[in-house]
């Protein structure tokens, strides 16, 4: 999250660019700015392969019970609350 | 985590057992041609993606003529995050289109077209030219040069069509030329029109799915079918190709900003070798094989025609290919379709080198 | 210290983790949305550059508006001949001020709300007094500026 911030802040800050020419820089020009924004990218790839392994836990879970067709619970079973 | 007293409160008002048991009694068909069976949702989730990103930068674009130019750039360089969310939404677009063709061509080589399944190429045609159109008047709200061109190219060969051509291209342009009117009218288009039809068609295409269940092509036809229930099991892996997908796209944004050229000038000649975005190459193109005059009439009439026909016939084969139909194999259409996929490749690649 | 039975089920272990990190995750992205539909949110200036020769010389008992940031100030010359600079917002809920000069008064029209020449609230809903300013004149600028602000001009 400290990620984020930093690179708002740079980005309203130094970071801004300006119209010159026909130029706008689309990435901000110092390498400070963009190391962040490599390091942000690499961090969501980071949580996102997390989130799939995850899912894919999941996934083998329901399988595995599925195969044990053991999925579902009893109509009337008594629960305590 | 379960949370029983918040789903005992709901069950006490609301009987939803019907709902469930008809959720899980959707199945999905396993075998080798099962991996097409995801890029219908993929296209839906990077429709989503363009939903959300350009319901974002509606909040700082300015759609009058004057000024719109100048708001995107305030977007890419000063807001928070401006420059990610327009990279998104361009990529997102890019990726959209792309994904779309992937899967009109597949559902036309497994011929998932055939009866009983009509209806649903008809609405996913329609859903095809409504995505084009997204990204026509998505690319003119840049109103820079090469997009001003692009849309007068468009609206103009649109003119060309016998009959309606006319009507199209004053209905498209708002006028009798590209104008700030234009870029009105194109803004309406994208955010609101375009989003409206979307959701309609799109409840059309997706009710017929769950309707007729997933089409299994006909060279798995006689083999034992294997299935898995599509809730939790192909919805798991759903989800799992979609945050690849989210992956692929934030990467692009990130690594890959786009542009943007010049503020559009209307009484300026058009860029050096403009060309429309990738997905009109192919259309380009065959535009250029056809002569100025050809036998007395406007060549780019006929060209016109020809390449209406064309699309006609592809949005009809459902109702040409009676093998397929009756559930035999037809090798003709597997041919044409073939043709087509292989015409749109090849022209699009000639169209982007030349 | 080894325990014979699990203290949840591995379903739940799962669930969990699975629903903590896709919040998470979810929140993480919403984020970013959130921060792009929150713009800088604009401060108020802490002071304001204008042409002396175009409020020095209104008339007496009157009163000239200038851009304050979005908001308006308002250059005031009183009736015997004083300059003074202040916030031409009402202190009750922000609407703009007008001054009346037969009443020697500001009269704010939201509710009807009135404040004499040095800006007390006297009559009607404002609660407090209006926000005055300060100004000098440095090199043919007119500066106003916030009480207890030290002006620093960039160098142009």
């Amino acid at each position: 999250m400290n990620k984020f911030l930093l690179i708002l802040g740079f980005l309203l800050g130094p970071g801004q660019t300006v119209l010159a020419e026909e130029r706008i820089a689309l990435i901000p020009p110092s390498a400070y700015d963009r190391a962040a924004i490599y390091l942000n990218l690499a961090l969501f790839w980071v949580a996102l392969i997390v989130l799939i392994v995850l899912i894919r836990l999941k996934l083998r879970e329901i399988e595995r019970v599925q195969a044990m067709d053991a999925g579902r619970d009893d109509e009337n079973i008594p629960m305590l609350d | 985590m379960n949370f029983p007293r918040l789903r005992g409160w709901f069950e006490e008002r609301y009987d939803l057992t019907d709902v469930a048991a008809a959720v899980k009694k959707k199945f999905v068909p396993v075998h080798s041609r099962e991996i097409w069976y995801y890029t219908g949702g993929i296209v839906l989730f990077l429709f989503i993606i363009q939903f959300f990103s350009g319901l974002a930068l509606a909040f700082y674009y300015i759609p009058y003529f004057e000024a719109a130019h100048k708001s995107v750039i305030d977007i890419v360089t000063k807001l928070n995050m401006g420059w990610f969310f327009r990279s998104l939404h361009h990529w997102g677009a890019q990726l959209t289109i792309l994904v779309m063709f992937v899967h009109v061509f597949a559902t036309l080589l497994l011929k998932s077209y055939r009866k009983p399944r009509e209806l649903q190429w008809v609405s996913g045609f329609f859903l095809l030219g409504i995505c084009i159109f997204f990204g026509l008047s998505g690319y003119f709200l840049l109103w820079d040069e090469r997009a001003f061109a692009a849309v007068r190219v468009a609206t103009g060969g649109a003119g060309n069509l016998p009959i309606f051509g006319a009507w199209i291209k004053a209905f498209l342009r708002g006028g009798i030329d590209v104008t700030g009117e234009t870029l009105t009218r194109f803004y309406a288009f994208h955010v609101s029109v375009l989003p409206l039809l979307t959701l309609a068609v799109l409840g059309v295409h997706l009710l017929l799915v769950q309707l007729h269940g997933m089409s299994v092509p006909l060279s798995q036809k006689g083999k034992t079918q294997r299935q898995v229930p599509f809730f939790p099991n192909a919805f798991c892996r759903d989800l799992m190709i979609w945050l690849v997908v989210l992956g692929i796209v934030v990467t692009l944004a990130t690594l890959l900003p786009p542009d943007i050229a010049k503020k559009a000038d209307p009484l300026a000649p058009p860029p050096e070798n403009v060309k429309p975005e990738w997905y009109f190459l192919f259309l380009f193109q065959t535009l250029k094989l056809f002569p100025g005059t050809l036998a007395g009439m406007n060549g780019e009439t006929i060209a016109i025609v020809f390449i209406s026909l064309a699309i006609m016939f592809l949005f009809l084969m459902p109702f040409f290919d009676k093998k397929s139909s009756s559930g035999e194999r037809s090798p003709l259409f597997t041919c044409i379709g073939l043709g087509y996929l292989l015409y749109f490749v090849v022209m699009t690649i000639v169209g982007y080198f030349t | 210290m080894k325990i014979d039975y699990s203290l949840v089920t591995r379903r739940t272990f799962l669930n969990t983790l699975l629903g903590g990190w896709l919040a998470s995750f979810a929140f993480g992205s919403f984020y970013a949305l959130y921060r792009f539909a929150f713009p800088t949110l604009g401060k108020e200036p802490d002071f304001v550059v204008l042409k002396p020769e175009a409020f020095f010389s209104i008339p007496v008992n009157s009163t000239k508006p200038f851009p304050w940031g979005g908001k308006v100030g308002l250059f005031f010359k009183t009736a015997d001949n004083r300059m003074k600079a202040l916030k031409g917002v009402c202190s009750h809920m922000e609407c703009n001020i007008v001054y009346k000069p037969e009443d020697r008064r500001f009269y704010c029209p939201c509710h009807k709300g009135w404040f004499d020449e040095n800006g007390r609230n006297v009559q009607g809903p404002p609660p407090k007094p209006l926000e005055f300013f300060e100004y000098r004149v440095e090199d043919r600028k007119l500066i106003v500026y916030r009480k207890g602000v030290k002006v620093e001009l960039p160098k142009a």
